[in-house]
């Protein structure tokens, strides 16, 4: 019966187009007889036989009975390895580093100890392309997972490393971070050499060998007493800090979820980050430390007097030109680590320059500047007509550059912020425009005395049609901040049909006058009507409550110090209500600032 | 690639082994004249963007200095935002391993040199540098010591380094317009180009695109110079020149041609609809342009030096052209 359904298989996969794949000789197992395939002279037919064999183990099936067909087989792929490390004693160095590649190539466990023999010879070799390709078969050699041959590959690792030629060590360095990335003591031992090397190397090789030379030293030495992230760790916030490498954001994101507020604990976690690889370091869940270079508690170097640290940083200069920005971005990274604050600034102009000139690599660099403005906003201040935005760009990028502007805006630029925020209010993209809103109310928050502009330009915007709830989320991240300063209360006007919208005006108003309550909680209102919201506050007056019962409310601002005027809707019978709602106010705050 | 391992990233290699015409065998039984290229051959070698054995009849580099014009001017004639970004290209037919060193007329880089050498420093318009990037075969340590450009270039076609500066910019035309709305259905356009860049030069495909608002109906225009176009699907007035020489000088005298300033005016006639809550807010004049021999940043190459063991004579040749970037005027 099998055979038959069989039959009817193989005919039907014929049919189906499974044609040019070797999925029929799945189908069929008593199908044409192997052996005389095996036998055949032809490689094609040996080839065809092979995979049916194949295609028999994996399936199940004991195959035995063809061994002395497939010792054949093996004789050739013998006398092919044989060809092969014939190879090696070829005078013309690409037919020694092709046989290597070659040998390399094959991944199987029986040769390994011939492949790395034949490694460890070609890495002493005169030419630099085989030495190159030495350099590149350790990882593959590596990856067969055999752990006796793991302190050879190593120490020839570490052989590779001391090459004079930039092109080897590149490569060295790649075998590096995949074999034995821990393995700080094969980098000490040529780190001067390293360092002045690595101008040299070409571009890929330059980003892996910065990375690994930046956590050597944070390893042997420590992080820097006059850096940024010395000063980062005494302050209570909590700063995000950057990594070593180039574009590995991520670690950034995760970072900046960790709080540093025990001060040795924080050092201690910034070093271990470094010292271990960044993938490393994320993929752990627990602390357990398996790293064989130590760091003893929390170690701070002077940038000043260690020759290590300076002479990384000296190297690293250089390559702030580089026309590569993934190279570029590690430079800086480096720099930013490591470097004294006020040697910071000159990497901040390279920096500038890939966000320019790189499209591609636009959302990296900004993820960057991100953190760095988050840390030091007073390095960017001056160059905020960079990140002014463009229609064409992605909602990502857009998100970014209104962040970093709404840390780096200073007093002195953010009048011209504020018109440029003109146009992007008017982005067809309503989520961008929210946005827009949002960092206007964030900068009212960083920047006290620039809260009449803020609160002007808001309220600029609500006299216009096309505002809807916006505007009620950026006056709640104004209102809880300040508490000497104006407060603003903000009602929408009749333009408002999205219940959200009111909602959250409504709400933001309890918060604020939540903060300003003596003990009293306000609760954040529920869908409310008016009443609910007028009944939580007793002290309020009657008159108030009808105030608010109704949907066309106007626009309120209560300024203390200069005492403004109110913008009133409409109608213009709400003008008295409005005034005696005033006069409750200022009563109220002359009270204690109690709620309304 | 190796493993996941880039091998050579250089772009000059890599096209090599991109072959048009098949690879033929060495031990195909038909012998041919034609030696096959062996792209293998190149990543053998310590520098891995140029190979070695590398000859040529005639020694020649040719440098081309690229510059594009960003500028963002008021309506008032205030210039807000400014710079030129530009890019040195290189086209090197030079025979062996040479070794090249370009000069140009940085301030950083003369005043460091007249340091080493003690010498003054050459008179004549300096540059400032503001960014600059380099290709990597160029020695960026003696760049970051010395202020030199040194590198082994390269065989063939290949950008040397991209720079942008924003001092000093001498921008090549003057756009003067005024746009006049009278009543709600006619506009008048009248738009003035002064190019302000030396004699003997010249500008080649200028154009100036007037916007122009949605409604359009009907535009006529008079032009003392080359063709005007409305195109409606970008609603733009293009104004094209095809080569325009220099009209005025900057201090306003009139040359010995007596030629008048190119102007064009034009009216337009516009549809009127009675929904129209806003006024057409208008977006800048663009312009676009390419004038050769001429950099707005005033950069200069003062020198290229050729090194090479056997010592032959080489030719070299500097070609400049400003091109516009983004050239928009507010009206």
């Amino acid at each position: 019966m099998f055979g038959a359904t069989a039959e009817k298989l193989s005919k039907a996969s014929t049919m189906v187009f499974r044609i040019g794949t070797d999925a029929h000789r799945y189908d069929d197992p008593d199908d044409v007889s192997i052996a005389p395939l095996l036998d055949n002279k032809f490689d094609l037919e040996k080839r065809e036989a092979l995979k049916r064999l194949l295609a028999l183990i994996a399936q199940g099936f004991d195959v035995s009975n063809f061994f002395p067909q497939l010792i054949g087989v093996f004789m050739f792929f013998i006398s092919f390895v044989a060809g092969i490390t014939e190879g090696f004693g070829d005078p013309n160095p690409l037919v020694r580093a092709w046989a290597l590649r070659t040998m390399a190539g094959i991944r199987l466990h029986v040769i390994a100890p011939l492949v790395l023999v034949a490694v460890s010879k070609c890495a002493q070799d005169p030419s630099v392309h085989v030495r190159k390709c030495a350099a590149n078969a350790l990882p593959k050699l590596q990856d067969l997972h055999q752990e006796e041959h793991t302190s050879a590959i190593e120490e020839i690792v570490g052989i590779l490393l001391n090459d004079h030629s930039p092109a080897v060590v590149g490569a060295a360095t790649a075998a590096f971070a995949s074999v034995c990335p821990y393995n700080l003591s094969l980098i000490g031992r040529n780190y001067r050499k390293l360092c002045e090397i690595l101008p040299d190397v070409e571009e890929w090789g330059q980003i892996v060998l910065i990375g690994i030379l930046l956590r050597y030293v944070i390893a042997s030495h420590g992080l820097v007493k006059e850096s940024i992230m010395f000063s980062l760790q005494s302050t209570e916030s909590s700063h995000s800090e950057k990594d070593g490498s180039d574009v590995d954001f991520g670690l950034v994101k995760e970072s900046s979820d960790m709080s540093g507020t025990c001060d040795s604990e924080f050092v201690n976690m910034v070093s271990r980050c470094y010292i271990e690889c960044p993938d490393e370091y994320l993929s752990r869940s627990s602390y357990a430390n398996r790293v064989s270079f130590e760091v003893n508690g929390a170690q701070f170097t002077s940038g000043k007097s260690n020759d290590d640290v300076k002479s990384l940083l000296y190297c690293t200069s250089p390559l702030l030109w580089s026309n590569n920005s993934a190279v570029v971005l590690a430079a800086v990274g480096v720099h930013w680590v490591m470097a004294p604050k006020e040697d910071v600034k000159r990497v901040i102009k390279p920096l500038l320059f890939i966000l320019r000139s790189s499209n591609d690599s636009k959302y990296v660099v900004l993820c960057n500047i991100q953190v760095f403005a988050q840390a030091m906003p007073s390095l960017f201040a001056p160059y905020y007509e960079d990140f002014f935005i463009c229609s064409s760009e992605s909602y990502q990028i857009k998100a970014l550059k209104l962040e970093i502007l709404s840390s780096i805006a200073t007093n002195s630029s953010i009048s011209s912020i504020f018109e440029e925020f003109q146009d992007y209010i008017r982005d067809p993209d309503r989520q961008f425009a929210a946005d827009t809103v949002a960092a206007i109310g964030l900068f009212a928050q960083r920047l006290p005395k620039m809260v009449h502009i803020c609160v002007d330009g808001l309220l600029a915007l609500t006299t216009q049609e096309f505002l809807t709830k916006d505007i009620g989320y950026g006056d709640q991240e104004a209102a809880p901040g300040q508490e000497p300063c104006p407060k603003p209360c903000s009602f929408l006007l009749d333009d408002v049909n999205v219940p959200e919208g009111t909602h959250a005006i409504k709400k933001g108003v309890a918060d604020y006058s939540g903060t300003n309550d003596h003990g009293t909680s306000s609760d954040p209102l529920d869908e409310g009507t008016a009443s609910d919201y007028g009944s939580q506050h007793s002290l309020t007056g009657s008159s108030d409550n009808e105030l608010f019962i109704r949907d066309h409310i106007e626009l309120t601002l209560v300024d203390e110090e200069s005492n403004r005027a109110l913008y009133s809707a409409d109608q213009a019978t709400f003008v008295n209500e409005s005034c005696t709602f005033t006069d409750h106010i200022e009563e109220l705050n002359k009270e204690g600032g109690d709620s309304l | 690639m190796d493993f996941g391992y880039p091998q050579n990233l250089s772009p000059e290699i890599l096209k090599l082994y991109i072959t048009q015409e098949g690879v033929r065998s060495p031990f195909s039984s038909k012998p041919s004249d034609k030696p096959v290229l062996n792209a293998t051959l190149q990543v053998t070698g310590a520098v891995g963007w140029r190979r070695e054995g590398l000859v040529y009849k005639k020694n020649e580099v040719f440098l081309d200095i690229v510059e594009s014009v960003n500028l963002l001017m008021s309506s008032k004639g205030i210039v807000l935002r400014c710079d030129v970004t530009g890019k040195v290209l290189m086209k090197c037919f030079l025979s062996g391993m040479s070794d090249l060193k370009l000069g140009l007329n940085d301030k950083i880089g003369l005043e460091k040199e007249s340091q080493l050498k003690s010498r003054p420093t050459k008179s004549g318009k300096t540059v400032e540098l503001d960014d600059v990037s380099f290709h990597q075969c160029v020695n960026l340590t003696r760049f970051n010591s010395e202020k030199t450009v040194s590198f082994v270039p390269p065989d063939g076609k290949f950008e040397l380094m991209k720079y942008r500066i924003t001092e000093g910019v001498n921008l090549p035309f003057r756009v003067l317009p005024t746009i006049k709305e009278l009543g709600r259905t006619l506009m008048e356009v009248n738009v003035m180009v002064k190019s302000v860049f030396g004699a003997k030069m010249f500008a080649l495909g200028v154009v100036i695109k007037i916007p122009l608002p949605k409604q359009t109906a009907k535009t006529s225009f008079q032009e003392t110079s080359g063709r005007a176009k409305y195109n409606a699907a970008i609603h733009c007035l293009a104004w094209k020149n095809c080569s325009m020489l220099y009209s005025s000088d900057i201090l306003g005298y009139e040359n010995s041609l007596d030629k008048t300033e190119p102007t064009l005016s034009a009216e337009v006639e516009v549809i009127s609809t009675i929904a129209e809550k806003k006024s057409w807010t208008r977006p800048p004049i663009q312009m676009e342009f390419q004038v050769p021999m001429f950099t707005a940043s005033g950069l200069r190459v003062w020198f290229l030096k050729v090194w090479e063991k056997s010592g032959y004579n080489t030719v070299e040749w500097v070609r400049y052209i400003t091109k516009a970037g983004s050239y928009e005027i507010r009206c």
